[in-house]
């Protein structure tokens, strides 16, 4: 349920990064590792994120028009997925919830990816005191499992998604701390990151030209794993009251409904859930590519 | 001629509960598990003031008194018979003779007394929210089955708290465990007596031996029939309702609407429903927050939401039942002083954008009205889902943008206090009408008092003042009848539907009963099929 | 490596500690009273609830509040609940042992259906053995538990009355917890020691196995899975943590006594104590996990040295 990767996490270091123009060899790398699941995989997230940025253009209707006539309508032609408890139509809902999942998901990964990088950066870069002090906070924080972290921070700030997002990001910025560090401490050795310094550069700017760009693909990699755990960790928080507000729609929250359902108007949860397990499992397996192109070498060990 | 029908009907309600006991004698034996939609807290009638806590503990408790669900009258329990000074103010109660806790010790009028002092000890932090508090004076024991109880000034409601919320509790086992303790090891002198509580579970009760002073309402005397009560706390809905499909719960509360419609007619199983009287679901609206300090947008709100619709598409299966119905009064109908005629606003979208035209409110190019150049924002709050969002569309459609957040308990009440929230949720199930005044009186305006309309009204304080010292029920009942006109003609709240109580139990199940409250379970009469 | 231990154990308190002066700092922060939620159906005045209030000491300052807790911290006491009066440490004797057998239950599920589905999609790569293992994989961890576990619910209890749908003390009352908690991390473990398998199976000194002449069934066992065992082992261990998050939806929805329900309550509830005592406990787990897991590591990759 929690994205952690693993205390240990080491990242053993691509000697040559840096030095040929690495998309390149990205490109030929994702032609020779694609299997068929990976390509219909990225194939359903590229059509789920255009649903995303325009629902409008694949359904015409309101999601939020309701239809006390049509309430818990069983699938037909006029409502392909059914409706809801207030008859709303299923489909519609669905696709707008696209919008909703994704975007509060990316939310929480660029919070967790940004937080979680600059403290991961720092410690490594710095290392001596500021690396224990910095380091001793991320392991008290990653003692918080993440969606008690979410709790807390959502009674503190209020429910709604955005907030739950803020808190499920906030929780994944220390696992993305202890695999950046790690990264970082594998950079700073190299002859560039020394030449620079040498050249009097200052730390900021070490950091900003020489350090970030060679951490980055470690962050693109944890960041499309933890994409996942956070809509999942959304839906979750639907389902302890804490998640979407009405009347927006969301795919957690229509599952989180369709629970009382199950037995009597099946359709409600099926549609939201089959299409939230497909996006989630396209994104690992998009993940797990993205991890094979960009750094063969980044292992969980 | 005329006559006729109205003998027979007498004739059969008479006949009723001969010809149901004396058919079949109800089986000894038996553990009932009954599940529970949250934790108690303490067992203890004045530390608690929780539902899942009073449904456990009104079983080790009894009252003085008990009101009877079939006509609203005062009967009698622990007390045999009682009387009321002219004025009012002190009340005498003679104590059924015999009467011993569980622990052995006699239930006298010193314990009585022990009972009420302890209630209005000020140090104690008492949760008890329908008891006279500021009345009280003194209880006196005048012989060991004589208590009088003396209040400072008239205070109408004190039977019916009586019947509820004073429960005693054996004052031995109160020093023996401690005031704050006592919750945990409750002792008292009803028909079940507390065996063990392992929190988040279950509560295991068993049946009272010694139990022989049953209120004469119930249906037989001595011991109960079950040998034992077990309280299981389910919180979730969907488990609670499939725990009661597997066998493992035989009664099972707060039903949902689609779940009692799948259910309903499986021989299996029974619907209970309890009509409780109290104010119905109703939202508090804020006269000092815009826009809703403004008579015309609360008016509007009033007569922009079709009540019909809202309990027919929220709770469809429940209506058949007569539960959960619209609600157009700040009293349900089944409580005492309910005024029928207060019910002024009904399903009128065309008068609701009337009034906010008059009043300036002006529809804006998508539709949200504005004045001023301010949107109509409306923010609303609630426990949980169903109803906000008809209310929503609904006022949608008038011109009215409906913010609605639906939080914890906590959040939802810190946003009533700071005055942030329009429309807010409110509790209220009590028998006696004088629940409104804890919603509208100004002194409970703040300080985590319940008046969460923020209303400072001294007409409206005026009467429920008077209403809760009237001795005399016809002039109380005119008095809340005024009440609660006035309080909607200046729509200082919004009711919307009743709140019932909704169960579902094993066929297997026999006497299973409801309180006035309609909420509370007596397992006295209760008796479980092999 | 006594050292190291002691070290460590020294680390785990500080850690500890910091988590709950965190946590306490946040909870008291947190807006709503507490009080409010003691107040059932029936209103009360303004009047009763100051003297609520009053009576629970949650009239004094925050600072006075904050040092009182410390205070109870130092003497070692965890306090009462607000709600119920009860002492907390009475509520962690319960809870803890049923959320442990939980999150162990679940991690043997994990582990003992997660790896062998692992091992086997790689050794059959492709067949249908492994798209059977992989779709096993996709549906625990992309299905939200709340979902799963009412489906387990309404199937295995409901329909086919194999086990009871609530409850806890009875093995069989495990089950189906058990199986709701347990799939994310079997379904993380197989697709984690899946690909670890393909990886180790291509490796030289399988190859130099298989060379002798072993037999296929040895060369994956003895060579290749001890190999790809260290991944998982982590992941294991990491999902241990994950595992109370976890747990906090499935003891709601099994009506299970545990550490998940407590701490969600607790907060809900504002029950400051509550949420101390079970946060300092979750905190103490988490780091004695991740001392089992560095010297588990050591145990099994000699090559791992700690001074």
């Amino acid at each position: 349920m929690t994205f952690m990767p693993p205390l240990s996490a080491t990242v053993a270091m691509h000697p040559t990064r840096g030095e040929r123009w690495p998309p390149a060899r990205w490109i030929r790398r994702a032609y020779r590792r694609a299997s068929p699941a990976s390509i219909g995989a990225a194939g359903f997230l590229v059509v789920v994120v255009l649903v995303a940025i325009a629902p409008s253009a694949l359904t015409r209707s309101d999601p939020n028009q309701m239809d006390p006539v049509a309430v818990l309508g069983a699938p037909s032609i006029a409502h392909p997925f059914g409706t809801d408890e207030f008859g709303r139509d299923i489909l519609t809902r669905v696709v707008f919830g696209a919008r909703t999942s994704l975007s509060y998901a990316l939310l929480a990964t660029a919070i967790g990816s940004i937080l979680g990088t600059s403290i991961g950066v720092t410690a490594g870069f710095y290392g001596g005191r500021v690396d224990n002090v910095v380091m001793r906070g991320v392991d008290i924080l990653l003692a918080f499992p993440g969606i008690l972290l979410a709790l807390i921070v959502v009674t503190l700030l209020g429910p709604g998604l955005t907030n739950a997002m803020i808190a499920v990001g906030i929780g994944q910025a220390p696992a993305f701390s202890r695999v950046v560090r790690g990264a970082t401490l594998g950079v700073k050795t190299s002859q560039y990151v020394e030449a620079a310094q040498g050249l009097g550069a200052t730390g900021a700017r070490v950091i900003w030209r020489h350090v970030v760009p060679n951490v980055r693909h470690v962050v693109f990699v944890l960041g499309s794993l933890g994409y996942g755990t956070a809509i999942l960790i959304g839906a979750s928080l639907s389902f302890l009251g804490l998640g979407a507000q009405p009347p927006t729609p969301e795919w957690g929250s229509m599952l989180e409904t369709a629970r009382g359902y199950l037995q009597t108007d099946w359709w409600i949860g099926i549609w939201p859930g089959a299409v939230l397990g497909a996006t989630l499992l396209s994104i690992n397996i998009v993940g797990d590519l993205l991890r094979d192109i960009l750094d063969p070498s980044l292992r969980l060990e | 001629m005329r006559r006729m029908p109205f003998v027979l009907l007498l004739a059969a309600i008479v006949s009723l509960p001969q010809t149901g006991f004396t058919a079949v004698a109800p089986h000894r034996g038996g553990t009932l598990v009954y599940s529970l939609d949250g934790s108690p807290d303490r067992l203890d009638p004045n530390l608690s003031g929780l539902r899942p806590a009073q449904i456990v503990f009104f079983q080790i408790f009894d009252p003085l008194v008990v009101r009877d669900p079939k006509d609203n009258t005062i009967k009698p329990w622990l007390a045999a018979s009682w009387s009321v000074s002219p004025d009012g103010k002190v009340y005498t109660f003679h104590l059924h003779p015999g009467v011993r806790f569980q622990d052995g010790t006699p239930l006298d009028a010193a314990a009585v007394k022990f009972n009420f002092d302890r209630t209005h000890n000020p140090a104690l932090g008492t949760r008890c929210g329908g008891c006279a508090m500021g009345f009280y004076e003194s209880a006196d024991a005048v012989n060991a089955s004589t208590v009088t109880i003396r209040l400072k000034a008239p205070w109408a409601p004190f039977l019916d708290a009586a019947s509820l919320f004073y429960r005693m509790v054996s004052p031995a086992g109160v020093r023996k465990a401690g005031d704050q303790d006592f919750g945990q090891h409750p002792v008292g002198s009803g028909p079940f007596r507390f065996v063990q509580w392992t929190p988040n579970d279950r509560v295991v009760l068993e049946r009272n031996p010694d139990y022989a002073w049953a209120s004469p309402l119930f249906k037989h005397q001595g011991p109960a029939y079950l040998d034992r009560v077990v309280f299981r706390i389910i919180p979730d809905p969907s488990t609670r309702v499939n725990a009661l499909e597997t066998g493992e719960v035989q009664v099972t509360t707060a039903v949902s609407a689609q779940d009692l419609q799948r259910l309903a007619h499986d021989a299996r199983f029974k619907p209970i429903i309890g009509l409780s009287p109290g104010s119905p679901y109703s939202w508090a609206i804020n006269v000092t927050k815009a826009p809703t300090d403004q008579l015309a947008v609360r008016q509007a709100t009033e007569y922009g939401i079709n009540r019909d619709l809202i309990a027919r598409v929220v709770y469809g299966p429940f209506q058949a039942y007569g539960a959960y119905r619209p609600a157009f009064t700040l009293l349900s109908p089944v409580t005492w002083g309910y005024d029928k005629e207060s019910g002024i606003y009904h399903y009128d979208p065309a008068k609701a954008r009337a009034l906010l035209d008059a009043a300036g409110w002006k529809p804006g190019p998508d539709g949200i009205r504005r004045k001023d150049g301010q949107p109509l924002v409306v923010v609303f709050n609630a426990w949980e889902h169903g109803i906000p969002e008809l209310v929503q569309a609904e006022l949608r459609s008038v011109g009215m943008d409906v913010k609605v957040g639906i939080y914890d308990g906590l959040t939802v009440n810190e946003d009533q206090r700071k005055g942030e929230s329009n429309l807010s949720p409110l509790p209220g199930a009590r028998t006696d009408p004088d629940v409104l005044s804890a919603f509208l009186h100004s002194r409970n305006v703040g300080n985590g008092g319940f008046n969460f309309s923020f209303v400072k009204d001294p007409e409206l304080d005026k009467l429920f003042d008077a209403g809760a010292t009237a001795v005399n029920l016809e002039k109380r009942k005119q008095i809340y009848a005024q009440a609660q006109r006035y309080a909607m003609e200046k729509a200082y709240m919004l009711p919307i539907t009743t709140r019932d109580n909704v169960s579902l139990e094993s066929a297997k199940v026999q006497g299973l009963g409801f309180d006035a409250t309609g909420f509370f379970p007596w397992l006295y009469d209760t008796s479980l099929e092999p | 490596m006594g050292s190291f231990i002691v070290y460590r154990l020294g680390h785990s308190a500080v850690v500890a500690c910091g988590v709950l002066v965190l946590v306490s700092l946040m909870i008291h922060m947190v807006p709503g009273d507490p009080a409010q939620l003691m107040v059932g159906d029936a209103p009360v005045s303004a009047a009763q609830l100051q003297a609520i209030r009053h009576s629970l000491g949650l009239d004094r300052p925050l600072v006075v509040q904050l040092a009182g807790d410390a205070g109870r911290f130092v003497r070692g006491n965890l306090g009462r609940s607000l709600r119920s009066g009860r002492p907390v440490s009475d509520y962690l004797r319960r809870a803890l042992p049923s959320t442990i057998s939980l999150a162990i239950a679940a991690m043997l599920f994990g582990v003992l259906v997660g790896a062998p589905a692992g091992v086997i999609a790689a050794v059959y790569r492709g067949g249908w053995a492994d798209a059977f293992a992989t779709a096993f994989a996709v549906f625990g961890i992309s299905l939200p538990s709340f979902w799963t576990g009412i489906l387990f619910i309404v199937l295995f209890a409901v329909h086919l009355g194999w086990f009871p749908a609530t409850g806890q003390g009875s093995l069989r009352a495990l089950v189906l917890p058990a199986l709701t908690l347990g799939w994310f991390p079997a379904g993380a473990i197989a697709r984690l020691l899946r690909s670890a398998m393909l990886e180790v199976l291509h490796k030289e000194y399988v190859g130099v196995a298989r060379a002798k002449g072993l037999r296929e069934s040895v060369v994956v066992l003895r060579h290749a899975l001890r190999n790809a065992l260290l991944p998982a082992v982590t992941l294991a261990t990491v999902q241990f943590g994950a595992l109370l998050s976890g747990a906090i939806i499935t003891e709601t929805v099994f009506a299970r006594d545990g550490l998940g329900r407590l701490i969600v309550d607790g907060i809900l509830q504002r029950d400051f104590p509550v949420v101390q005592g079970v946060v300092l406990v979750i905190a103490l787990i988490y780091t004695l996990v991740n001392l089992s897991t560095d010297l588990l590591y050591a145990w099994l990759d000699p090559r791992i040295h700690y001074g």
